[in-house]
């Protein structure tokens, strides 16, 4: 096909459930393609020298490629083809911003409608899915390292899954008696089909990822036990931003007050919606008020909807074009019937003499200066109220960070708002701790969490197999004594881990440990420490903050209790060629 | 000539055989009692309706005493209620009662809102019965503050192992109303008073299960228990109906009268009236099956149009979408090749707007039997119109277009190309032709869910999308009317064995009632009965 | 031993099962005054236990729970050897322990084998341990002979005085301070919200004797992501899930807590239980009897 047929050959949109009707059922908004309809979508795309699409994409999917087998009818191999990249791809299809991503870049979108890669994306997955068809997992050699994610949502399974590929043992740990994190819990079932996230899951396991479910991290084990007891390499923290905001405002504790993440949390993980067949309750209401203009806010608002209210409101305080939820999302909401009070902020909230909840009172506001993200402020209108009848009020104004992993690891350096603090790739203050998504970033995208997995992923692959290089001179005592378990030089850190070997006899007193950089014959001491009691098989850290970038060699000596020197090793960033 | 007597100095007119507690309660006067109930032959355990005849030297009991000509009774003098207080607190003593005492009750109220609804009850904060408990009543009227006596609780299992009934003895006051009404009103003997002296309790005889005790479960004994002791499971916690409606049951032609209790505008319990009359036999369908079918969460809500995209699914669509797709598809074939199929449980107002229907676009109405749709399968019919779901549709041949209007997902509303959600008999208004020509009424008592509607209107809407004459009703009263002026239908009947509700099976829908069919199969078959099936 | 087995079930008074549960993870961590989080199965809701005691060695910990709905009753129904769905725990903080001097511990309700660690830890800190345990009847107490082992008194207490003093834990508290004129150093109560809320007013009123309650709230992750456990504390909004259970009870808004937060629910849990039919076991007895026949 030429290029010119390709360009006359217009968008082609999903079939999707009539607004009134699916305002009354969870059955996910659009149907998808069917396969005649995805091969004409693919035929728009012109297969460009250079795609720009895959510059759009934070995880870089192979889109060009994917489409033509899709052109081809090949529909299997397209979805292996991005699998070769995207871990999710039945869910990045459902959720991803691609308006702002690879869509976005598409240069089909500077005249006309860009290529529905996003559609095509989910085309393949459930093709797939529908399919039965099942590759085998590629089996790779394993590297003999093991890692320990924490948190099964969107991060946490990209890493997982890219570290499964690598060779490494991959456990993740999940709170929850079900994986997927926010997928599970926060997006609901008409937006992405539980089935769809536990397939994905499904298929990492087959690849070889273990799922531990039911454990609380900073509960039931600590992050530093990981590594002492059951022997983990590294550590991923992608446990998401789970603290909802309150308002503080009066009768925000009355009956019929829900957080969202509560409101969402009790309809789709423990499938409220389904109730009394599943026994988790969900209060429901005629006329219904979300606050605030988030994804959330709208996924709040047409659960509601769909839990049979009469009147769903959402209340935002600025107008609609700062909201910060997708254009896509707000527009579906508006369709199905959802009413915007923008521009207006509860002040309170009224109940009966029972507790429950009656009306909540909003004030009017206006947009004044922009602020310092360059939004236009919100004032409010001094003495301008309303008063909303109410019976349900959701709380959609964001999340915090979950303090437990934090709190419970107090070696974990974070910021004010009690987020983690990372560097680039997701290293974390404390060594071979890694952190990624909401928990490091506040409450995010499901892509840019993906996004943040991936690096950490490649982060731990490059601290376990590092491109240092170790030597070791002048042992005294047999070799076999002490062992070196890990050294290696971090960008701003010299890290060392040492272990005195079980079968030695004896424990060893005073043990000085100390690192220093050699600079034209001069020794330079960074660090100094002293073990008072080494016993056998006790490992022990040293970590030391590096000065000097440039500085490629540190040498580190270890003497005994009588100053005698046991060994010296030298560690060297290898030049890489 | 009327026969008089006296009443707390009230001149009572009252007729021979009658006993003084009739009498009393027909003028309004209250005696206060546990065990005597208009319906029930009198038994005298209870002792509280125990009067002051002049005269005499003992309190008689009025539920056992006959009316004289010029007896003069009281009801209520000091005496009598001391030494009813004195009786009352004995039945006290042993029937969980420390709430009825506490000095809290007020306040506790105030704070539980119910909020306990299962085990064994210990204390009316955990009662099923409390809103409705006769031992209240009586405890308010005798204004009881104390039990002089040493409470003892029973500690007696929970016999919940039997389907649809709950048991809790502990709370039994041996009224013996239960076995009254098992024995000497509906003549079975499934319960009886067993063991002696300070062990009596009520139960089987040699303590077998009720399934094998001969139980035909009509929940008769629930009905009449003044005590939470006899509990239906699923119907009980509830308390207090927010309304209850008077219709007739629509699971077989039989035509019972029963009460569905409503409550939060959900189906909780259907019963008998309370009147004596009105009083026969009810069938465990009946009696325990109808809110597990009303309530039951897989109900259709929406109507579907099956397409294929990846695979091929049903599609929710609007009624206007599917009314019309119906109608237009409909149109495409000839009227020998359109099938439509009558379900035995539709009102007649269903029954005729269908009949209407079919005369008018095709030649093949039917009542549901497999054998007749056989038949029309070999004269050439391609499209059918269902209100009765049966699997024999997914096996027909030459099948080009299939209309299900059904309840429930199932089977065949996976292979229909469009689906109806209807009602169920408690969530219309109608009329029932019952045996012997009897005409029923039957009445709305709950919303039906989602956007199901019934029958005629769903046949009405089609027959008006294909431009039909005579198929616009502003009510369901003209629709009655016209019915009344037409020459009568013949309208399908249910015999009373069959199990099936517009083709689901009750076994289906209703767990508990599942197990009894099998169990009682069990039991038949253990007694060599063989393979006969169990009557209903 | 699987996953979540129910190795021992009993029913010790009415309706007031103890379960020994296999789940060496939380035997291991568990200290006194954490909960868990249960569900029964695939489609129960999540519903919080306090740990009554737990054995590391043997990996199992034990709860108790009181048959009062859906969840419980679902509870009620299962026997030994079957398995809950989840398990997550152990949550919240430990119960704050230390050498207080006499600390007297109430428990009501659930809260009479809820109290059992904290008295078990506050008197192997040396502590004298008086331990009050409140029961509507003489049938509905237990934990007694257990008690006498890791307390140095223990008073029972009934609403209808069959057994012990009548009345209420704050009753007898009121008694001991008032007129025994003992000096009293901690309080520790668990139970019902509103015998918390009674003893904590009582205490604050009689010089503040500091006095700590675990407050039993509705809850769904127990990791402070919903916020559905959120109650007023000291002006501000804590979550029982991660800064509780325990809280001191004088800073607590007790009616907030009583007549709002804990009520929600009524209605759909009556309608869940129209919905809960159990396997009933008649058939299984049924065919085990005439098994039974059939061999004689």
């Amino acid at each position: 096909m030429k290029s010119k047929e390709r360009m006359q050959i217009p968008f082609t949109d999903m079939p999707t459930q009539p607004p009134q009707v699916r305002a009354k059922n969870f059955r996910e908004v659009p149907y998808g393609y069917s396969e005649e309809m995805a091969i004409q979508e693919a035929n728009r795309c012109l297969n460009c020298k250079k795609p720009k699409c895959v510059e759009g994409c934070p995880v870089r999917v192979p889109i060009p490629e994917f489409i033509s087998l899709v052109q081809e009818g090949k529909f299997l191999e397209a979805a292996w083809k991005i699998k070769e990249r995207n871990v999710l791809p039945a869910v990045c299809g459902r959720v991803c911003p691609q308006e702002t991503q690879c869509e976005a870049q598409c240069i089909r979108g500077k005249k006309g409608r860009s290529v529905g890669i996003g559609n095509l994306e989910r085309f393949v997955a459930d093709y797939e899915r529908l399919s039965g068809h099942i590759p085998e997992p590629i089996r790779v050699s394993k590297n003999g390292k093991k890692v320990a994610i924490v948190g099964s949502g969107p991060s946490g399974l990209t890493t997982a899954g890219d570290l499964i590929l690598q060779g490494y043992e991959v456990t993740v740990y999940e709170a929850f008696h079900l994986g997927g994190g926010v997928l599970v819990y926060g997006i609901p079932e008409f937006r992405l089909p539980k089935s769809v996230v536990q397939f994905e899951i499904q298929n990492l396991e087959n690849a070889g990822v273990k799922f531990v479910y039911d454990s609380v991290i900073g509960r039931i084990r600590g992050i530093d036990e990981l590594f002492t007891e059951d022997g983990y390499d590294a550590v991923y923290v992608g446990v998401g931003a789970g603290l909802p905001v309150f308002m503080n405002i009066p009768g925000e504790n009355l009956q019929g007050v829900y957080s969202a993440n509560e409101y969402l949390t009790r309809s789709n993980l423990m499938k409220a919606y389904l109730y009394p067949e599943y026994n988790t309750p969900l209060l429901t209401g005629k006329n219904v008020v979300v606050v605030g203009g988030g994804n959330v806010a709208m996924d709040s608002a047409r659960t509601a909807l769909r839990l049979d209210a009469d009147n769903v409101y959402i209340v935002y305080r600025r107008s609609r074009e700062q909201m910060p939820a997708r254009l896509e999302e707000v527009h579906h909401a508006e369709e199905e019937g959802i009413q915007f009070r923008l521009l207006s902020n509860p002040v309170e909230i009224m109940g009966d003499e029972k507790g429950r909840i009656e009306s909540i009172r909003c004030q009017r506001y206006e947009l004044g200066e922009p602020d310092k993200s360059g939004r236009a402020r919100p004032v409010p209108i001094e003495g301008d109220y309303f008063v909303l009848n109410s019976d349900l009020i959701i709380i959609a104004i964001g999340n915090k960070a979950n303090p437990l992993i934090t709190m419970t690891t107090p070696d974990l350096e974070v910021n004010k708002w009690g987020n983690i603090v990372t560097d680039e790739l997701g290293r974390t203050s404390k060594p071979f701790v890694y952190a990624g998504g909401d928990i490091v970033t506040g409450a995010a995208t499901v892509i840019s969490a993906m996004g943040a997995g991936r690096r950490a992923a490649m982060a731990i692959h490059e601290d376990l197999f590092p491109t240092t290089e170790v030597k070791t001179e002048g042992f005294t005592i047999p070799k076999e004594t002490l062992e070196i378990k890990h050294a290696a030089i971090y960008p701003k850190t010299v890290y060392l881990r040492l272990n005195l070997i079980n079968s030695s006899e004896k424990e060893l007193d005073q043990v000085k440990i100390r690192i220093s950089h050699v600079h034209d014959f001069f020794e330079t001491t960074m660090f100094e420490t002293t073990i008072p009691r080494w016993s056998p098989g006790e490992e022990h850290e040293f970590d030391c903050p590096r000065i000097d970038k440039n500085e490629k060699e540190y040498l580190i000596t270890i003497n005994d209790l009588h100053g005698k020197i046991m060994s010296k090793i030298i560690v060297a960033e290898e030049v890489k060629r | 000539m009327s026969k008089w007597m006296n009443i707390n100095g009230r001149r009572v007119v009252f007729e021979e055989g009658e006993t003084v507690l009739e009498v009393a309660t027909k003028a309004g006067i209250y005696i206060p009692t546990l065990c005597a109930r208009p319906d029930l032959p009198s038994f005298g355990a209870c002792r509280l309706c125990i009067i002051d005849v002049e005269g005499a030297r003992t309190y008689p009991n009025s539920c056992t005493l006959p009316a004289r000509e010029g007896m003069v009774v009281r009801t209520a003098t000091p005496d009598l209620q001391a030494v009813r207080r004195n009786v009352f607190q004995l039945i006290l003593a042993e029937h969980p009662s420390y709430c009825i005492i506490c000095k809290e009750h007020d306040e506790c109220e105030k704070v539980r809102h119910g909020e306990y609804k299962a085990g064994r009850v210990i204390g009316c904060f955990t009662c099923s019965n409390k809103e409705i408990c006769e031992i209240r009543e009586i405890s308010e009227y005798l204004r009881i503050k104390e039990i002089r006596y040493p409470m003892l609780y029973k500690n007696l299992p929970l016999e919940r192992d039997d389907p649809f009934l709950v048991r809790d003895y502990n709370l039994c006051i041996l009224c013996a109303r239960c076995i009254r009404a098992c024995q000497d009103v509906l003549g079975y003997s499934a319960i009886d008073l067993t063991k002696r002296g300070h062990d009596t309790k009520v139960g089987t005889i040699s303590e077998v299960s009720h399934l094998e005790s001969g139980c035909v479960f009509c929940g008769h004994c629930i009905d009449v228990c003044p005590t939470g002791a006899l509990i239906a499971r699923g119907s009980t916690w509830f308390g207090k109906p927010d309304k209850s409606v008077t219709t007739t049951c629509n699971l077989c032609s039989h035509g019972c009268q029963m009460v569905i209790d409503v409550k939060w505008d959900k189906v909780v319990n259907v019963h008998p009236p309370y009147e004596l009359s009105a009083r026969r036999e009810y069938c465990v369908k009946g009696r325990f099956c109808i809110p597990a079918l009303v309530n039951g969460r897989d109900r259709l809500k929406y109507p579907t149009i099956k397409r294929k995209l990846i695979k091929e699914e049903q599609h929710p669509v609007s009624w206007d979408e599917a009314i019309s797709y119906t109608a237009e598809k409909l149109k495409s074939f000839k009227p020998e090749e359109i099938g439509i199929i009558i379900a035995p449980s539709l009102t007649d107002e269903s029954v005729f707007i269908l009949s209407k229907f079919a005369q008018k676009v095709s030649t093949n109405s039917i009542v549901y039997d497999e054998e007749g749709i056989m038949s029309l399968q070999s004269q050439g019919v391609k499209a059918y119109v269902t209100t009765f779901n049966s699997k024999i549709f997914s096996k027909l041949e030459g099948l080009e277009f299939l209309v299900l209007q059904d309840i429930y997902e199932s089977i065949t509303s996976e292979s229909a190309e469009v689906v109806l959600p209807t009602t169920v008999f408690t969530e219309e208004d109608g009329t029932k032709s019952g045996e012997e020509y009897m005409r029923y009424s039957i009445n709305k008592a709950v919303e039906p869910p989602g956007e199901a509607l019934p029958s005629w209107a769903i046949f009405c809407r089609i027959a008006q999308s294909m431009e039909l004459e005579g198929f616009s009703y502003n009510s369901i009263e003209e629709l009655k009317d016209e019915i009344m002026n037409s020459e009568p239908l013949d309208i399908p009947k249910i015999s009373k064995q069959n199990l099936e509700y517009m083709g689901i099976p009750l076994t289906e829908k209703v767990e508990e009632f599942r197990l009894y069919i099998t169990t009682k199969r069990a039991i038949n078959q253990s007694e060599g009965k063989g393979e006969v099936d169990v009557q209903i | 031993m699987s996953k979540f087995e129910i190795l021992k079930k009993e029913e010790f008074v009415p309706n007031f099962y103890k379960l020994d549960i296999a789940v060496p993870g939380i035997a291991k961590k568990a200290k006194a005054g954490q909960f868990i989080l249960v569900m029964v199965d695939k489609q129960s809701e999540k519903i919080p236990l306090t740990i009554l005691d737990w054995d590391e060695e043997k990996g199992t910990i034990s709860f108790i729970v009181q048959e009062l709905g859906l969840s419980t009753s679902k509870m009620a129904f299962m026997e030994e050897g079957d398995s809950f769905y989840s398990i997550v725990g152990p949550l919240g903080e430990p119960a704050y322990l230390e050498n207080f001097g006499t600390v007297v511990l109430g428990g009501g309700c659930y809260g009479v084998g809820a109290v059992f660690p904290i008295a078990k830890g506050l008197k192997a800190l040396g502590n004298y341990v008086i331990t009050i345990i409140e029961a509507k009847n003489e049938n509905l107490l237990y934990y007694e002979e257990e008690y006498k082992t890791v307390s140095d008194e223990v008073i029972l207490v009934t609403t209808d005085g069959s057994k012990g003093e009548r009345g209420h834990i704050y009753d007898v508290l009121d008694n001991m301070i008032e007129v025994q004129k003992r000096k009293i150093d901690h309080i520790k109560v668990i139970g019902c919200n509103v015998m918390m809320s009674k003893v904590s007013k009582l205490t604050k009123e009689k010089g503040a004797i500091p006095t700590y309650a675990t407050v039993t709230t509705i809850m769904v992750d127990g990791t402070g992501m919903c916020g559905s456990c959120r109650l007023s504390y000291d002006g501000k909004t804590k979550f029982a899930c991660v800064d509780g259970p325990e809280f001191d009870a004088h800073k607590i808004d007790w009616d907030e807590l009583i007549h709002v937060r804990n009520t929600s629910y009524i209605t759909e849990e009556t309608l869940g239980l129209q919905n809960f039919s159990p396997e009933c076991r008649s058939l299984a007895k049924y065919q085990e009897r005439t098994k039974e026949e059939e061999a004689s």
